[in-house]
């Protein structure tokens, strides 16, 4: 697990106050972390409410009637990647284009989209069900993945919103130089921009990811089809009207939330290797 | 940062611009259009709606539901912006410098917010039970008499007693929510020049001094970033109230977010949601600006 | 955008929503079906019966649709936008707000024509929940009642007699208090009840003659059986101390502190049966109707009909999956709870001896429904419950409250 920053700052001298900081940081993790392992754990047990922390004996029972349970079960799995995927390259494009131009460009109105976009962000999105419910069925998009897009659209407002913040913390000489030396626009994001953006995409990214993969309430109003479920949608297949059956709810989460924690294990190193590359640090 | 603006970037902004905006126009501020014209209309989803001036808006100033709920609400962000935005900031300064096992804490501290929602409704719920783990820590630590001292009886049931059930939900909240924006605050120290950082070395700064007269202020847009999520998140606090409580016990928990859904699906009263819905928004844009002031956009 | 759009509708041709045609070349009628996913053995008896529909129906198509979650509101949403499936589960607390928005097909035209399906053939109560101004609206698919749930290990343990027939709620009482065991581990209880729902206190006021509504619609709750019920439901877990309610004990429901043997006895409907059965195999239980109160007996009836949107295309093809769903041979296959058909439900009860009591509330239960702004009601009644429960309020001015709330809906 040893991924050290790449450039090495001076090392800080030892002292004791070192200690504390690595039983503040110890502490913390073990607030973090207890829920999740509490989860796998109680994925492992015969009974949900065994008692006692630890499963015994431990069962693969559940993951094993996941699998039979609901032969829709792997389809989810698959559902939720493709659509993730998807969402997550539309957003890092889109809110890198979006953000750049809101960050860099002086254009004639750009104060008013920084409203807009803000105030689109501060309305419940309960009140918006209805008329995007309207309008998807005006569309024919109803039931089919394209019915998703707008559960995503404040994920890529926020997006777009990062993605400006972040290159407004850039500083601008090196924009400045390409422009000079006769640079467009575009080749100016793509050559220049787009190099040093590797944070905020990672971020960008990883956010986007998070909400499509765990995008809930909206797919449920707008997906009919089982078979095009996303994996929370179909989860809930497993809490009935009266009952619930959290150990195989527990089950199904450990592959909802795995895929998303690879995703940013993957990404975070990306993300030092972005700064690295963008080579702002001397 | 304002500067005149050029016909040609203009266009060239816009073409950058275009599909962002298309999709925020058509899904966004399209419904967000008929939301608020419908919050001067009498609407039940299925007769037309039937324009009744500000009777929405009047009647929400009556409406003692709504004030409780707004109470809740500002409760509510206030103490979770604050605590997630303090503890992550406090993290993402202890994490920035050499350490061993670093990648093993960011992931750790990343864990909450990627654990599935619904596992996190049923975790919290087996701890904050009565019987439950936080109660059994509390006693074996001897902090149940300061809970006594409070006035409460314990062992408490946090979710069920309309005194503690806010204050769960939101210690929840900032669970799942601080380690994210560790991440973000991370993010931006590290696009912080260490040349600033040798500037202000050369010129004998302590490590206080540093934090204070280069990190932070580095810092402010990551923090005008986090602080305005964080607000905007809190004050549109929804789920988690549907999942663990239904807005109860009492009202306790009842957020304004809450309310409109509320009064939307379940009463029909699709005018009156989209009222309290702007009324909120007005709120939460008139905090946003309060806030770019402060940190100074 | 527009390639999107048509990229849009040929996923969704693709997918099987469009108009399809049958191998023989004959144009079929494409159905949805929608329900909401109540629990898996539901589920899976549906797909079935859809299938078997589809195969002894050439000209017709249904896709069943089954909703996880959030139901009312995604029926709230497909029906304002004229996007209802064309055959849906409608709950009978959900009928009357919708029936005024004039929303669903009448159903008698069909009844009328129909030799299998006629409104004798199913439970009166049933039929009259989903029925207003002389007509119906929809077929009741089937039903719960509450019923009386005793432990028998635990009765037997404290020496008393199984609960039956006979007994009255002060009857209940005493036994209650004789099966607490406090200092037990885990602490053992006569009684689970509700603190923060309506649903177990409306049938013991009624029992105690406590009308919600009077003759003119005024809300009656305040009256003075429904505080003397109120108190007396409170009571067991304050005064008496012979009733504990789930979050006590760390769990979430009644059924389940039953199911854990720390409540010898709960009022919980049919869907314990089968949960009990899964999740805690071992308990030795009976039930029993629910016992008298001073003024009688009450119930509440659960239940949910199939029904028909106004708008629905192609309402002939509906009400032949309705009359299919609804066959004797269909509800025979029903497990989950008691089918709706007078004789299926007769014969279910005997074949599967604890729904007996839940059939036999069945004839004086009123359905889960509480009028045009049912979920306001239930709301002000369920808030003065947990005002007594958390000792906030007297019965009597709790009651006074939601009956001043109540009568203020009204008049918005």
């Amino acid at each position: 697990m040893g991924c050290e920053a790449p450039i090495p700052r001076p090392p800080i001298p030892r002292d004791p106050g070192r200690w504390l900081l690595y039983v503040v940081l110890a502490a913390f993790t073990l607030f973090s972390v207890f829920p999740f392992v509490f989860s796998v754990l109680t994925s492992l047990k015969g009974q949900a409410f065994a008692p006692g922390l630890l499963p015994h004996p431990a069962t693969l029972e559940h993951y094993r009637e996941l699998m039979t349970a609901s032969p829709l079960f792997l389809r989810w799995v698959l559902n939720s990647l493709v659509v993730a995927t998807v969402s997550v390259i539309v957003l890092a494009v889109l809110s890198l284009l979006g953000g750049y131009a809101l960050a860099r460009i002086p254009f004639l109105g750009r104060q008013a989209v920084f409203i807009l976009m803000l105030a689109s962000l501060m309305i419940p999105g309960q009140v918006l069900w209805i008329p995007n419910y309207a309008t998807l069925s005006e569309l024919g998009w109803i039931n089919t993945w394209w019915a998703l897009i707008p559960g995503l659209v404040g994920s890529l407002t926020s997006g777009t919103f990062l993605v400006s913040q972040f290159l407004k913390g850039l500083p601008e000489e090196l924009e400045e130089a390409a422009k000079l030396d006769g640079l467009s626009r575009f080749g100016t994001f793509w050559r220049i921009v787009l190099p040093l953006a590797g944070p905020a995409i990672a971020s960008v990214s990883i956010t986007g990811f998070m909400a499509s993969w765990n995008m809930f309430a909206w797919p449920v109003i707008v997906l009919d089809s089982p078979s095009l479920f996303t994996l929370p949608v179909g989860l809930n297949f497993f809490k009935g009207l009266h009952v619930t059956r959290w150990t195989l709810i527990m089950a199904g989460s450990m592959f909802n939330t795995i895929p998303v924690l690879l995703v940013f294990i993957f990404f975070q190193r990306y993300f030092i290797k972005g700064i690295a590359m963008a080579g702002m640090k001397e | 940062m304002v500067r005149k603006s050029v016909p040609g970037e203009t266009l060239a902004a816009y073409t950058f611009l275009a599909p962002f905006l298309a999709l925020l126009g058509i899904f966004a501020l399209w419904p967000l259009g008929q939301a608020f014209w419908l919050s001067f209309h009498a609407f039940d989803l299925f007769s037309p709606p039937r324009w009744i001036g500000l009777a929405n808006y009047r009647r929400l100033l009556t409406q003692g539901d709504f004030w409780i709920s707004i109470k809740n609400t500002f409760v509510y962000t206030g103490v979770v912006v604050s605590a997630q935005t303090a503890l992550a900031l406090g993290l993402a300064l202890l994490m920035d410098q050499q350490l061993r096992g670093k990648t093993f804490f960011r992931v750790a501290f990343f864990l909450p917010s990627v654990t599935s929602s619904v596992a996190i409704a049923l975790i919290f719920t087996f701890l904050f039970v009565k019987t439950g783990f936080l109660n059994a820590a509390l006693a074996w630590l001897h902090l149940d008499v300061v809970l006594r001292g409070f006035g409460l009886q314990t062992p408490v049931d946090w979710l069920g007693n309309p005194r503690t059930a806010l204050w769960a939900i939101m210690a929840q909240n900032v669970w799942s929510t601080a380690g994210f924006f560790m991440i973000v605050f991370l993010a931006g120290l590290q696009a912080i020049p260490e040349t600033l950082f040798e500037a202000a070395r050369v010129d004998g700064a302590s490590r206080r001094q540093l934090l204070w007269h280069v990190t932070l202020p580095q810092l402010r847009p990551t923090l005008f970033f986090v602080v305005t999520m964080g607000m905007i998140g809190c004050f549109q606090v929804f789920d988690q109230v549907y999942v663990m409580t239904d807005g109860g016990p009492l009202k306790a928990t009842l957020t304004t977010a809450y309310l409109v859904y509320k009064e939307a699906f379940v009463n029909f009263n699709m005018g009156y949601a989209c009222a309290i819905a702007f009324v909120l928004a007005t709120i939460i844009f008139a905090c946003t600006m309060v806030q770019k002031r402060l940190l100074g956009e | 955008m527009i390639a999107r759009k048509r990229a849009g509708i040929f996923l969704a041709v693709l997918l099987g929503s469009g108009c399809q045609v049958h191998p023989g070349g004959a144009r079929v009628v494409n159905l949805r079906f929608s329900g909401y996913a109540g629990n898996p053995a539901e589920t899976d008896l549906m797909a079935k019966l859809v299938t078997e529909f589809n195969r002894s129906h050439p000209g017709i198509h249904v896709g069943y649709e089954p909703v996880p979650s959030q139901y009312d509101s995604k029926l709230l949403a497909m029906l304002a936008s004229h996007a209802a499936p064309d055959v849906f589960y409608l709950d009978a607390a959900q009928f009357e707000p919708l029936w005024r928005k004039h929303v669903l097909e009448p159903l008698d035209a069909f009844v009328a024509r129909s030799r299998t399906t006629r409104r004798h053939d199913f439970v009166g109560s049933l039929v009259r929940a989903f029925s207003a101004k002389g007509h119906l609206y929809g077929i009741p698919k089937d039903f719960n009642t509450l019923a009386l749930f005793y432990n028998k290990t635990l009765f037997d343990r404290a020496q008393q007699p199984y609960p039956d027939a006979t007994w009255t709620l002060a009857r209940l009482r005493r036994a209650a208090i004789a099966l607490t065991r406090p200092q037990a581990r885990p602490p053992q209880y006569g009684f689970a009840l509700t603190d923060g729902d309506p649903d177990r206190y409306i049938p013991i006021a009624r029992e105690f003659g406590a009308a919600l509504f009077d003759a003119r619609g005024d809300c009656t709750i305040a009256s003075p059986a429904g505080i003397g019920a109120l108190s007396w439901y409170a009571g067991l877990a304050g005064k008496d101390g012979c009733a504990v309610y789930p979050s006590e004990v760390g769990s979430s429901w009644t059924g389940d502190v039953f199911g854990r043997q720390q409540a010898a006895m709960v009022f919980e409907g049919g869907w314990l049966i089968p949960y009990l059965a899964r999740a805690y195999p071992g308990v030795r239980y009976g039930t029993t109707e629910l016992p008298a109160g001073p003024a009688g007996r009450s119930n509440f009836l659960f239940t949910v009909a199939y029904a028909m949107p106004k708008a629905c295309r192609h309402k002939a093809a509906a009400w032949k999956l309705i009359s299919y769903l609804t066959s004797s041979a269909a509800e025979a296959q029903v497990t989950f709870a008691v089918p709706s058909r007078k004789a299926a439900s007769a014969r279910y009860a005997e074949q599967h001896p604890r729904y007996r009591a839940i059939l036999a509330g069945a004839r004086y239960a009123r359905p889960f429904a509480f009028g045009p702004e049912g979920g306001r009601v239930v709301d002000r009644l369920g808030e003065a419950v947990q005002k007594v429960f958390l000792g906030a309020s007297s019965p009597r001015r709790a009651l006074l409250a939601a009956a001043a709330g109540i009568a203020a809906i009204g008049g918005q």
